[in-house]
């Protein structure tokens, strides 16, 4: 069980980490999904990473990272062909998590850390209908890593399925 | 008798059970219809051990330690086996959503939902059409009504295998005989986050398997 590498997100003209996978919710609706390489990173199980916007109050897909299956790399293209660079997220009803501040527990699970504050953005068919700030608690050390991480993870050679790197 | 006797006598109990082992499980899963050499077992014969320590583990070592155990822990085995036949274990099924006839809301028109499902982005980054981007998905399900088939909308609260309440909305074709049948989703939310570690460590197992 390993943590898992957050998306990416452009709020407010700066770069966040987003502790949500939109994309999964279009592949449940029938929306058609590449052989995706799951197995290259214990990080990634999704296979994939997004860059996403909000702008305008919209949500958009505007990049995608990973690999397929018989080698490759991931684009927006390979997913939605007519769309390559923007790709409104209107399947999309729920609420996005964006930590902030230090990091007051860690959890090698999943998306599970817990960091002072989040911001929750949420979503009516990609449509923002409302944020809110959730405080979590505060850390007394300013030692403590600030923003979100992922501690540890296996990266494996793209070549053989080979354990190629431990990193912390 | 000295304790060395009973011993001795214990393992000989130990070396028939080992001995008449085999046959009877062959012969209890002939009676379950399964395949009387298990595929592990077949593939451990016919692996080929690569090196001298994969050999002696695999040739030696391991069967050496298999037999010691039935030999010393026979008791355990028949205790186990009893068990398992009394109270057999059940295969773990997930729980798997489905739409029932109390989700349903109301009866709709496809040309009605066709019209109010069509998406606008001021950006244009959404094709013009029915559901958008989803409107393939939506072509092949409409595709599967039959004759006498309705569309129905539904709004469903569901909990799935880890304990997460969820809310799924979206559209389900309803026989003539008034039976549930394919649905195409259009909202899924996860209503509140799992308690306790154990329920996320589930949650992300399933993410882990649909992933595959």
């Amino acid at each position: 069980m390993t943590a898992q590498i957050a998306e990416s997100l452009v709020y407010e003209g700066k770069q966040v980490s987003m502790c949500s996978t939109p994309l999964s919710d279009y592949f449940a609706f029938g929306g058609k999904r590449p052989n995706f390489d799951t197995w290259f990173c214990t990080a990634l199980w999704r296979g994939y990473t997004g860059e996403w916007e909000i702008l305008d109050g919209r949500l958009y897909l505007i990049g995608l990272h990973g690999r397929l299956e018989g080698g490759g790399e991931i684009t927006l293209a390979d997913v939605f062909p007519d769309y390559p660079s923007r790709v409104f997220a209107h399947w999309y009803s729920g609420i996005i998590r964006v930590p902030q501040g230090r990091q007051i527990e860690y959890v090698h699970m999943g998306f599970g850390s817990t960091y002072e504050s989040d911001l929750i953005i949420e979503l009516e068919r990609g449509v923002v209908v409302g944020t809110k700030i959730r405080h979590n608690g505060s850390v007394e050390s300013e030692d403590g890593p600030e923003g979100y991480g992922v501690g540890a993870m296996t990266i494996f050679s793209r070549s053989s399925s080979a354990e190629e790197d431990e990193s912390k | 008798m000295s304790w060395l006797d009973y011993f001795l006598a214990y393992c000989a109990v130990g070396i028939v059970i080992l001995a008449v082992m085999p046959p009877i499980n062959r012969y209890l899963k002939k009676q379950k219809g399964e395949d009387s050499e298990s595929s592990s077992l077949r593939s451990f014969l016919e692996s080929k051990p690569a090196t001298l320590g994969d050999k002696f583990i695999e040739w030696f070592l391991a069967p050496f330690v298999a037999i010691s155990l039935v030999i010393l822990g026979w008791p355990f085995l028949i205790y186990f086996a009893i068990k398992e036949h009394l109270y057999p274990t059940q295969p773990y099924v997930e729980k798997v959503f489905q739409v029932d006839n109390e989700h349903l809301g109301k009866p709709v028109e496809v040309s009605d939902v066709e019209a109010t499902e069509k998406v606008f982005d001021p950006l244009g980054a959404v094709p013009d059409l029915p559901f958008g981007h989803l409107n393939a998905s939506w072509r092949e399900f409409k595709d599967q009504m039959g004759d006498g088939d309705r569309l129905w909308t539904f709004s469903a609260e569901w909990e799935s295998d880890w304990g997460s309440p969820e809310l799924r909305d979206g559209y389900v074709v309803v026989k003539p005989d008034a039976s549930v049948g394919t649905f195409f989703m259009t909202r899924w939310i996860i209503l509140d986050k799992p308690k306790s570690q154990q329920k996320e460590r589930r949650r992300w197992d399933w993410f882990r398997r649909t992933a595959d």
